[in-house]
């Protein structure tokens, strides 16, 4: 296909934008005389003390720098500017609607003093809603979910995704430490699928030093390029922790969206998944279909930040993964990661995927799953098929895979593939 | 359809799979209390022996206000491959995975002997 082939002239949906605050004043103003006590004033004491930083500490940082330094241009915190935002996210005017995602205040719900992570959620919620939907209408948001407490998580869902312009929640922070399907965060789904609100899962929640989860598998990576190649791998914890505990089928109309690791982690995950679960089925009754055909129902993926293999065909490689898995242009949404480093733009992307994928990855796909303020909220319906029991089957008319070898003595062994 | 005999009563212990071949067709059955069952004796996956397979009862799931139970149905015997533990119904054939299931046949036990009909018609 030809470069001008590649071009993509259409709306955008911008699925992943960070936005910020410049100092946590702007926070704490949303918050009650007792809270700004609590916290304190920055400055108000000897050698710059008088307040509790309110941000956990980010252990892991870009050698040369964590965002695109255009995004900083006074020494101001990335994404703190709505006007700057604005300008440099949305300014070629072809970006409809982005939805501001949260920079490192996502780790906020994860902070140990749980009552100060649930007061500030909600004081950041109020912030988003004051400050960033008044500077552009093109800006929606994702309430901050304090998930240390999924009870208050569950009411703060309810209160602030009442907003017509809250578009989601926000499941960043591990805030107890387990994989996202645990049940005890399962009030947080109820509240979401109640307000018709994907649940959006951002890579960095198991970042913070707060967490007692890590943010790669097997430990404790050294450098922030181990930690930024591997971080689909809690995401993915995530993804077949909801699918297998059964998140899909005690919330038939949860949508999921995952922001920020990129997609070539799918196929690999559902090979093996799927081809286990016939085998498994047993240990997970409630697991009435094949793991992928959850993940092709309630689980969209941003592009951003894009796989790039090194090869000068690496774009096409990825297509062919993705085609591995199938239908993928109807998993994705294009997604900018705007201010950070590796941000993804409008036209590389469309240079990278399929011009038939267009339409859908760059605005159809996020205008379905995001629960826009122009689209009546969905009732919850309830579950018709009986959980567990054994779906509608059809006879293969596929000869039986069967692989026989005769040996010296004239013995048949079957070989069973290994992997299988 | 044929009508073949397959074996005396007795050689159908209860709550066992055996394995027998009837109009050059490898057939699993397996009597569980006052029913018998066959099904094709051999795995639709990789053609492991069914009958080498591994007796359960059904198992389904429902998520309740108060969690997840799990009911086990003693009346719905099933069978997992013995190879990768797929797992059919012996009353239907079908299995979870879709695509999949095998065939089952009509077996009942007349004047002491356990007869299985196969084929067409």
């Amino acid at each position: 296909m030809s470069e001008r082939e590649r071009r993509y002239r259409g709306p955008v949906i911008d699925a992943c934008v960070h936005h910020h605050w410049r100092s946590q004043l702007e926070v704490t103003d949303f918050m009650s005389a007792g809270w700004r006590e609590h916290i304190g004033v920055p400055g108000t004491l000897p050698g710059g003390a008088g307040a509790m930083p309110i941000l956990p500490a980010a252990p892991f940082r870009h050698p040369a720098g964590d965002y695109l330094a255009t995004a900083e241009p006074d020494g101001a915190p990335a994404g703190s500017d709505p006007g700057l935002l604005v300008r440099q996210a949305l300014g070629a005017g072809r970006v409809e609607r982005a939805v501001l995602s949260h920079d490192r205040g996502m780790f906020i719900p994860a902070v140990p003093n749980t009552h100060r992570a649930s007061a500030l959620a909600r004081a950041i919620n109020d912030w988003t809603i004051e400050r960033w939907f008044a500077a552009d209408e093109r800006l929606f948001g994702l309430v901050l979910v304090p998930n240390q407490t999924p009870q208050e998580g569950a009411a703060e869902v309810r209160r602030a995704g009442a907003h017509e312009r809250m578009v989601g929640a926000l499941m960043a922070a591990n805030g107890l430490g387990k994989p996202f399907g645990h049940p005890a965060y399962h009030p947080i789904y109820e509240a979401a699928a109640e307000l018709d609100l994907p649940v959006v899962l951002h890579p960095g929640g198991d970042v913070g030093a707060d967490t007692l989860t890590h943010p790669t598998a097997g430990g404790m990576p050294s450098t922030f390029g181990e930690l930024s190649a591997l971080a689909f791998s809690p995401i993915m914890t995530h993804v077949q922790s909801m699918i297998v505990q059964g998140v899909f089928e005690k919330y038939p109309d949860l949508r999921l969206f995952v922001s920020g690791v990129g997609t070539a982690w799918i196929p690999g995950l559902f090979f093996r998944l799927d081809v286990n679960w016939r085998g498994l089925r047993r240990e997970v009754p409630w697991v009435r279909r094949l793991p992928s055909d959850y993940f092709r129902d309630h689980v969209r993926v941003s592009t951003w930040p894009i796989d790039r293999p090194a090869e000068p065909d690496g774009a096409e490689r990825v297509v062919k993964l993705l085609d591995a898995f199938g239908d993928a242009a109807d998993l994705l949404c294009f997604a900018s990661g705007y201010p950070h480093w590796n941000t993804d733009a409008v036209d590389d992307i469309a240079q990278r995927l399929p011009a038939s994928w267009h339409a859908k990855v760059f605005h159809d796909n996020a205008r379905n799953w995001f629960r826009w303020p122009d689209r009546e909220r969905r009732p919850t319906s309830r579950r018709t098929v009986e959980v567990g029991a054994m779906p509608a089957t059809g006879v293969s008319d596929a000869p039986p895979a069967r692989r026989e070898y005769p040996t010296e003595d004239g013995r048949e062994i079957e070989w069973v593939p290994a992997a299988d | 359809m044929s009508v073949i005999d397959i074996g005396a009563a007795e050689d159908f212990p209860d709550r066992t799979l055996r394995q027998v071949r009837a109009a050059g067709l490898e057939v699993a059955v397996c009597r569980w209390g006052a029913e018998l069952f066959a099904v094709r004796g051999r795995c639709p996956h990789q053609a492991a022996p069914l009958s080498e397979g591994f007796l359960q009862v059904a198992l389904s799931s429902r998520f309740t206000p108060d969690g997840v139970e799990v009911d086990a149905d003693a009346a719905e015997p099933a069978v997992l491959c013995p190879w990768h533990r797929w797992e059919f119904s012996l009353r239907s054939g079908e299995s979870a995975c879709p695509g999949y299931r095998v065939a089952t046949y009509p077996v009942h036990e007349h004047d002491g002997r356990v007869l299985i009909r196969v084929g067409r018609g």
